[in-house]
């Protein structure tokens, strides 16, 4: 990416047409974050002789927050608007607090790690025009994915879907306009929103909503 | 054919039996293995004493009450087991008659046995071969609905004999507390198979828990039983060496269910079938809510002195598969 960047900035301030966007088809890879997804609590319980219940000790579910790496391949469909298709890894860990025991105050925390896999697609709108010579492309997007997570040691796998909407600059680093030049731009792109998870792993059967923020490296050609 | 007679004295006595390895299931040893104990053949055909009457309950109240707890453990959706009421008979529950009898008799010299149960076993190859259930009518009985006060529920009560009747020991699963002047008061048990009842009066007992269905259901597994849940296996240390007789729960964090067993043998092993998939928390504690030898045979060293506490990390449940090699360490009190 430095090489990409080193070759494009001798290019970068020459001008653009208005409207012009450099390059059809853009690569793009970096970094995301996802926050906690609160799993629910659950109590061990035992039956009283009335019915009622007495509690064993409590329990606490979280999906840690988690960051992971991303990979987005975007492709121009119109002056402002692209469609991209994206796959990320991350391995958050699935905590579950143990508290108010019968017969042990200590209580405990526990954990696994969860292999998390998403694989999916989206729109980003760039809400200005791009114009000559702007360096900040900001946008909205939104996307659906295909989520798939593997307990520890891959044994159990839950599959679920996820959906993100959100917006984001991309900070145009250096951009080229020549007719054989084969990278037209590079840049950052920074990306936050929320990101709502059906099934999965979920214990209660809701649906989840997290934040989540992005960081990348784009090239366009 | 040789037999012998093993009995088993449920709900507040001794389970002389030796622990199969394997869930709370009971067991002998054939031909120098153990061998689980349960029916080779089903539907178990059961009779009622004709002359089961008692103030309060008439024959035909009992029948339909004992009625209903088989009916229930036969809806165990993930079980095999059946059962068929084959009729009254004159014979009394305790007789060798090759009739598998439920019914009343007076046992006022066993003045904490609500009722109990006896088998006769084909040990040559474990297979139950009769099954008596006698409810000691020197208590106070009760078919109501509801209950009634001063009185034990006889389909609780059934519920759980049923239970041992089909090859299930005693669970753990529950808490006690010790009664000024002897006996335990139980606090809250999630195992129908508890060998300590709830007072005269409650008709708490009548669910079968988890706990029980996940046993009856590897005693005899039904449909894709042994393919949608899943077990965990491992040890159970103290000090680096191997302890006998901890109980180990598997909880379930998404829907709060438990199932339990003990470390079965001299190399602290143990097994729990029946789990749903999933990642669990292992929970470790002595067997100190009742009698040892509601358990385990009173010969048996079980380790009571250690800590209640938790494997330090969430073990996950496969469908169909085993979790294996659990270790789980405990320290002394």
């Amino acid at each position: 990416m430095a090489a990409v960047l080193t070759a494009l900035h001798v290019t970068a301030a020459r001008a653009q047409p208005v409207g012009a966007v450099p390059g059809r088809l853009e690569f793009d890879a970096g970094i995301i974050w996802a926050g906690a997804q609160a799993l629910g609590s659950q109590e061990a319980n035992l039956t009283t002789g009335t019915g009622s219940t007495l509690r064993l000790f409590s329990s606490t579910s979280d999906l840690l927050a988690a960051a992971g790496f991303e990979g987005r391949v975007a492709v121009k469909v119109t002056r402002t608007v692209d469609a991209r298709v994206s796959m990320s890894y991350a391995k958050p860990q699935l905590r579950t607090r143990v508290t108010n025991d019968l017969e042990n105050s200590a209580g405990a925390t526990l954990s696994e790690a969860v292999q998390q896999y998403l694989v999916g697609g989206g729109i980003d709108w760039y809400v200005a025009p791009r114009k000559s010579g702007a360096r900040i492309w900001p946008f909205v997007g939104g996307g659906a994915a295909y989520l798939r997570q593997l307990h520890e040691g891959a044994t159990l796998v839950a599959t679920g879907q996820s959906y993100d909407v959100g917006g984001g600059v991309k900070l145009l680093l250096a951009s080229s306009t020549r007719p054989r030049q084969l990278m037209r731009a590079a840049g950052v792109r920074l990306d936050a929103g929320i990101v709502v998870r059906t099934k999965g792993i979920t214990f209660d059967g809701h649906r989840t909503v997290v934040p989540a923020a992005a960081a990348s490296l784009f090239v366009r050609f | 054919m040789r037999r012998i007679i093993a009995t088993l004295l449920a709900i507040f006595l001794t389970v002389p039996a030796q622990p199969a390895f394997a869930y709370l299931e009971f067991g002998t040893r054939v031909n120098g293995r153990q061998v689980t104990l349960k029916w080779a053949q089903t539907p178990v055909r059961y009779f009622v004493n004709s002359r089961s009457a008692i103030p309060g309950v008439s024959v035909d109240d009992f029948q339909t009450a004992v009625g209903r707890a088989f009916a229930q453990w036969q809806a165990v959706p993930t079980s095999a087991i059946a059962y068929q009421f084959a009729g009254l008979t004159a014979g009394l529950p305790g007789e060798e008659d090759g009739l598998s009898t439920l019914g009343f008799r007076n046992r006022p010299e066993l003045d904490r046995v609500l009722a109990s149960t006896n088998f006769l076993v084909d040990i040559s190859s474990g297979a139950l071969l009769e099954s008596d259930i006698f409810f000691n009518s020197s208590f106070s009985w009760s078919t109501a609905p509801a209950g009634e006060l001063g009185r034990f529920d006889l389909e609780s009560i059934a519920l759980h004999e049923i239970g041992h009747l089909s090859g299930l020991g005693h669970s753990a699963l529950g808490e006690t507390e010790l009664r000024e002047g002897g006996g335990r008061r139980v606090l809250g048990s999630e195992a129908v198979m508890f060998p300590i009842a709830f007072g005269a009066g409650t008709i708490a007992g009548r669910t079968l828990k988890a706990d029980d269905i996940a046993g009856i259901s590897d005693l005899y597994p039904d449909g894709d039983f042994t393919a949608s849940t899943g077990s965990i296996s491992g040890t159970v240390t103290k000090d680096g060496q191997p302890i006998f007789g901890a109980h180990i729960v598997a909880f379930d964090p998404a829907t709060g269910s438990m199932v339990a067993t003990f470390s079965l043998n001299a190399q602290g092993q143990f097994s729990i079938n029946g789990l749903s998939p999933g990642p669990h928390v292992v929970r470790v504690e002595p067997l100190d809510d009742a009698e040892i030898d509601s358990f385990f045979d009173a010969s048996l060293a079980v380790d009571i002195d250690f800590k209640v506490s938790f494997l330090d990390r969430l073990v996950v449940v496969a469908a169909g598969g085993d979790r294996g090699g659990v270790t789980a360490n405990v320290s002394h009190k």
